[in-house]
């Protein structure tokens, strides 16, 4: 762990805590990731989460929300990331829902991919809680300006 | 949350949160199954319930019997117990609903005059699913007057596909129905058994059809709506997928794929989009 | 009634007259045409031609639709045999990412068949590749994938390799899996993911 104070933890920094509880879909094949994924943004971050396991799941659970943002990876079975966000762009209920693409995946030619495809901001693995947390919260409009 | 147990003291009465993290993971990799925190207190109790039945003496030791049976007997025990493997009329009515008020008018969109509208059930087993849904159509879809119907039913079983095509059932598999559907599409033979009425029992197609198998598949086709519930989850991953791909081609483009409560095509296939309506999600063939 | 009868004939397999064998030469050419509907019509069809092996793979090179890359697919795991293991396992190399997973799961479908492309593609100098072949440890190819990958997580150096081999031991590993994982908090620098992986792990594998 970083032997630095985390202001997010401490929760003396107020203005990166979302005001209301916000809603996170977390897209990821892998259930560790999940799992880590949940346990950074849940508690004590304020954000109630759901999981799927690929990108045929992320649609059910999207048409099925509201979601405040969606965490996707790239690398999934049946469909994957960028499949999943060429598909909510272009469905017409959810197709303006923030994205955050996190992957493996690290060349400049993967995210010109996830741009082109519509995904908000791109973070490549591994991501520490601090970095989840900073960007969970300016994806979802938690932060002040 | 424990159950009452009756076991030997070693028995567990509890399943951990790390378990059940476990344990969704392998019965949605495995069948598709999909349960969230919301079903903790049901699958905890179908764990527990096996662990004492199988004779293992933890949770874990359950989850390595599941993983490591080759005989798959495990797997299917466990399916029947989460799935409540057992059929009756309106079972899952809320798809129904879907079907007369949303998906078929949908369909019937692009249909030409004089053209079926055509749904298949399978697997059938003994006829509760295909009878049902002809009743809740005559009874509740406004437009059936208007269009031709054909209901298909297959199963891979010829003994089922002969107790469906006599329509007998017993008072347990009628007991969701309202009296007045009891009253206009059964007869009674005696005073606990409900038979079908002949002329809806005749309009029913029944046929021998092994999903399994690609060339049988393949002869049905311009299939509107295919009620495929809780039969998946018992196949492998490859069958699964040859399966979805073989009703990918029955469809009509456009058409829908109905799957049991809890299962979800998103471990199966790639090849439908996914649709929410009012009363449930379903899968439908893109158009184009 | 507006209920009527499907007709039979349309709906009662082995009834209807037997299907001509396609035509080799138009199913391949087909394979090529501009329409979705064609290409995997053609696809599903090629599945007669054993020998059509690294036609196959080569569109599934190209290929861009995803109804089309499943039934090849879905006809090189049916078609089996090492031939049809090694026409896929270049493919976890591929740009597009549906086609990279696609290639992995029908690798780990394929049983016996995938195991020395396994070897091969989890020792490969991309560590891309080595995490998407993790992926076929998870199928049916038995043999000892389960002590490769913790031979293998012993030597790793990518922490985003490190956490794909644990995150499949930790649903596929034993009792004798945790020490390996325990080693790999020693060895490596210290990194939140990776911790909270190999601890989450632990937590759930088999204690006997």
């Amino acid at each position: 762990m970083s032997p630095s104070p985390n202001p997010i933890t401490q929760g003396n920094d107020a203005h990166i805590r979302p005001r209301r509880p916000k809603r996170l879909l977390i897209v990821d094949d892998a259930a560790l990731v999940r799992a880590y994924y949940r346990q950074a943004l849940e508690q004590p971050g304020g954000y109630t989460v759901d999981e799927a396991f690929n990108g045929i799941e992320a649609l059910e659970k999207a048409l099925s929300g509201p979601y405040d943002l969606i965490l996707v990876d790239v690398n999934m079975p049946k469909m994957d990331g960028l499949t999943f966000v060429r598909t909510l762009r272009t469905t017409e209920e959810i197709a303006c829902l923030p994205v955050m693409m996190t992957s493996t995946l690290n060349r400049d030619k993967d995210i010109a991919a996830a741009r082109a495809v519509g995904v908000n901001l791109y973070l490549v693995k591994p991501i520490s809680v601090d970095d989840l947390r900073l960007f969970a919260a300016i994806m979802t409009g938690a932060t002040e300006p | 949350m424990a159950m009452p147990r009756t076991g030997g003291p070693s028995q567990p009465d509890a399943v951990t949160d790390e378990e059940f993290a476990r344990f969704c993971e392998f019965i949605y990799r495995r069948t598709g199954l999909s349960y969230g925190a919301s079903k903790r207190y049901f699958i905890d109790r179908r764990i527990l319930e096996r662990v004492e039945r199988s004779g293992v003496s933890s949770v874990q030791s359950y989850l390595a019997l599941l993983r490591f049976d080759s005989t798959g007997r495990e797997l299917e025990e466990i399916i029947n117990s989460l799935t409540v493997n057992e059929t009756y009329f309106w079972r899952e009515e809320y798809q129904f609903a879907c079907l007369a008020n949303s998906i078929l008018p949908e369909v019937v969109r692009t249909k030409r005059r004089g053209e079926p509208v055509r749904i298949w059930s399978l697997p059938c087993s003994t006829g509760e699913e295909p009878y049902s849904i002809a009743m809740w159509l005559l009874e509740n879809w406004a437009d059936v007057d208007q269009y031709d119907v054909e209901i298909i039913a297959s199963d891979i079983d010829t003994q089922v596909l002969a107790a469906a095509r006599q329509g007998l059932y017993d008072a347990r598999s009628v007991q969701r129905l309202p009296k007045w559907v009891l009253d206009r599409y059964f007869e009674r033979p005696t005073s606990d058994r409900w038979r079908i009425v002949d002329s809806l029992r005749s309009s029913i197609e029944f046929t021998r059809i092994n999903a399994s198998d690609r060339a049988q598949m393949a002869k049905m086709t311009d299939i509107d709506v295919i009620f495929c519930r809780n039969m998946l989850i018992y196949f492998d991953d490859v069958s699964r997928r040859e399966v979805a791909d073989s009703m990918y081609s029955s469809l009509r483009p456009g058409g829908f794929v109905c799957l049991g409560h809890s299962e979800s095509m998103s471990r199966i296939s790639p090849l439908f989009a996914v649709r929410r309506f009012a009363d449930a999600i379903v899968y439908q063939r893109p158009a184009r | 009634m507006p209920l009527v009868k499907a007709p039979s004939g349309a709906a009662a397999p082995g009834g209807g007259p037997a299907r001509n064998t396609p035509n080799r030469d138009a199913v391949l050419a087909d394979l090529t045409a501009d329409t979705p509907d064609t290409r995997r019509a053609a696809a599903r069809a090629c599945r007669a031609f054993p020998d059509a092996v690294a036609l196959i793979a080569k569109r599934l090179e190209e290929e861009e639709d995803t109804r089309v890359v499943e039934a090849l697919v879905l006809n090189l795991v049916a078609i089996g045999g090492p031939a049809a293991a090694a026409a896929l396992a270049p493919l976890l190399r591929s740009d597009r990412a549906g086609c990279r997973f696609a290639a992995a799961e029908a690798l780990a479908d394929m049983g016996p068949d995938a195991l020395p492309f396994f070897d091969a593609l989890i020792r490969d100098s991309d560590p891309q590749v080595r995490i998407m072949a993790a992926e076929i440890a998870r199928g049916r190819v038995g043999g000892a994938v389960v002590q490769t990958l913790e031979h293998l997580l012993g030597m790793e150096e990518e922490i985003n390799v490190c956490c794909a081999f644990i995150d499949v031991l930790a649903e596929t590993g034993t009792a004798d899996t945790a020490a390996v994982l325990t080693a790999v908090l020693d060895r490596l620098p210290e990194d939140q993911f990776l911790r909270f992986s190999v601890e989450t792990a632990l937590s759930r594998l088999p204690t006997d």
